[in-house]
């Protein structure tokens, strides 16, 4: 009872205020969009029929969370991080980044109180962590479906693997080119991302949230720098996928290195809450 | 007054913890490069030496492999570059982007504005945000470079290398870099220190406008990103060769894909300045402070 309560408080004070979780996935997706619309009608120099090519909404979904190619270190190859997709999840990051401090040295130091768990109040901000994660990357889906429908982008149909690898530069090594793409791959992004808030909220636990969320920021780098399993970023991009590369990473590898780091996140996070500091910490 | 009061500002500004975290980060994060960079060296002199028999007396190409293009600056291919200059802007708001927010709240801003009087105060905070956003940027740069001395000898670039530099005829400073590379890194590092002191600046001018203190010292950065993102989504194209118009790109020495020019980097320094410095300076000197 006592975590319904607290979850309901973090829930209207957390995510119903925090304007910028509604407003950033929809700038976003539409940003997304038109972007893509942009690349494809210039991939006509390749192809003739990309001139007047229908996009799909896996396309859209693809695009958004696609990332970069695997990186080859070399002089002539200069290394780009991807800006549209580093900046699609470290935006969640800073939004899910203040909260749970500010709450803790104002008047959520009074429910954490009167409350008389720290389990349960750890517990309700891992799970607002999750809900705004879910909320964040619910809304750039959302917001992807309705410009698609707008624009007459076909819902059903498949992504088009040839084209995408196209738009990111690199050749389509991986099994899309025989089967179609499962839709369990296309929730994996908003579960990896979910896995690193969760991670960066435990980590403001130990170091100042500015430095967690530096450490987050040198993760998703590394992630975009190296393709390897144990960097989570890499579940977070699609054409680092064993659909689009042959060495990519596998989906259910994803769900569990995600599913282990949001246990490990949350355990580590309640047990050094336990005996936390919220007295003198800022 | 002015001077007491800069003084004790600066003091603040360089002598807090903040800026002894932020300075070894920044370092650490280099030493991704210069590992890297070092072993690559000495990897490229034992395969010359082994052939050294075979080809003794002809052309070693010693130019490829120098100091200026193995330094982070000189680089474009390691993660401590690829890290370095995308978390930059918060390693130089980290030092003290945050202490005009800080101390509004705390209240701190009314004794200090009525011992030393406004103009003084903002005058001062805006140096020391400065200094130490330049400094936080710079030493990190300039201690690599000096380590990487120590290891790879200092040859002069010759133009029939250029596909290893990165720094081509229509490069900003390419010129220099080719006869006076010392001056060029010279150069490219007082480009990062004013911007990396711009950049502390944005922290403190955006405390005009948010009270939250984490908030003020990560937004310079979302708003950096922002602006890649949309140089590189929304203007460039495959098909039209643009000037580089990020920060986050044209402050790295060794181009990572596009030029930039002088007009570039003069007008965005003056267009931060001018928001940073009319933000906490004019706006918020004429503001109530109680």
């Amino acid at each position: 009872m006592k975590y319904i309560k607290l979850l309901r408080f973090d829930i209207r004070n957390g995510i119903a205020g925090n304007w910028g979780l509604f407003l950033a996935p929809v700038i976003l997706a539409v940003f997304a969009f038109t972007e893509l619309k942009w690349r494809v009608s210039a991939l006509w120099v390749y192809d003739a029929t990309y001139e007047n090519f229908t996009l799909s909404y896996a396309d859209c979904l693809v695009y958004t969370y696609g990332g970069m190619a695997k990186y080859i270190p070399n002089p002539t190859n200069p290394f780009q991080f991807p800006a549209r997709w580093g900046g699609t999840f470290l935006l969640l990051f800073l939004f899910t980044l203040s909260y749970p401090v500010r709450d803790m040295h104002s008047f959520g130091q009074q429910v954490l109180i009167r409350s008389q768990s720290r389990l349960a109040w750890w517990l309700a901000k891992c799970t607002w962590n999750l809900l705004c994660s879910v909320l964040y990357h619910g809304l750039i889906t959302l917001s992807l479906l309705c410009v698609c429908l707008a624009t007459g982008a076909d819902l059903a149909g498949e992504a088009h693997a040839e084209m995408l690898c196209l738009v990111f530069q690199t050749t389509l090594t991986g099994t899309a080119q025989y089967t179609a793409i499962p839709a369990a791959a296309f929730f994996l992004p908003a579960v990896a991302s979910a896995a690193i808030s969760l991670l960066q909220m435990t980590l403001s636990l130990f170091l100042r949230p500015v430095f967690s969320f530096l450490a987050v920021s040198v993760l998703m780098v590394s992630s975009a720098y190296y393709l390897t399993p144990f960097l989570p970023g890499n579940y977070a991009m699609f054409i680092r996928h064993v659909f689009f590369t042959m060495e990519g990473v596998t989906v259910s590898a994803g769900y569990y290195a995600s599913v282990s780091l949001i246990a490990a996140a949350v355990l580590a996070g309640s047990i050094r809450f336990h005996r936390y500091d919220i007295i003198h910490r800022e | 007054m002015f001077r007491s009061t800069l003084r004790i500002e600066c003091g603040k500004a360089l002598r807090n913890r903040l800026f002894w975290f932020s300075v070894p980060i920044g370092t650490t994060i280099t030493f991704l490069s210069l590992v890297p960079q070092v072993k690559s060296y000495y990897a490229s002199l034992r395969f010359m030496n082994s052939l050294a028999g075979e080809y003794a007396g002809k052309n070693p190409h010693a130019p490829m492999v120098t100091l200026f293009n193995r330094w982070i600056g000189g680089e474009c291919y390691s993660l401590g570059e690829a890290v370095y200059f995308f978390v930059f802007p918060l390693l130089v708001a980290i030092p003290y982007g945050w202490s005009y927010c800080y101390e509004s709240r705390s209240g701190y801003i009314r004794s200090a504005v009525l011992r030393s009087g406004r103009a003084p105060y903002f005058y001062s905070k805006y140096i020391a945000v400065f200094l130490s956003g330049g400094l936080a940027m710079v030493i990190p740069l300039l201690l690599n470079f000096l380590l990487t001395a120590m290891f790879i000898p200092a040859v002069r670039p010759e133009p029939s290398y250029v596909v290893w530099y990165g720094v081509n005829g229509s490069s900003l400073l390419s010129a220099v870099y080719y006869s006076r590379p010392f001056l060029y890194v010279f150069l490219y590092l007082l480009i990062d220190f004013l911007y990396g002191g711009l950049v502390a600046c944005m922290s403190y001018a955006l405390s005009a406008v948010c009270r939250n203190r984490i908030v003020v010292v990560l937004l310079p950065f979302v708003v950096l990103l922002g602006f890649k993102y949309i140089c590189t989504s929304l203007i460039y194209t495959d098909r039209v060769r643009y000037k580089e118009l990020s920060p986050l790109s044209f402050l790295h020495p060794a181009a990572a894909t596009y030029d930039t020019t002088w007009l570039v980097v003069i007008a965005e320094a003056v267009i931060l300045f001018l928001f940073t410095f009319l933000l906490a300076c004019v706006k918020e000197k004429n503001h109530e402070i109680y």
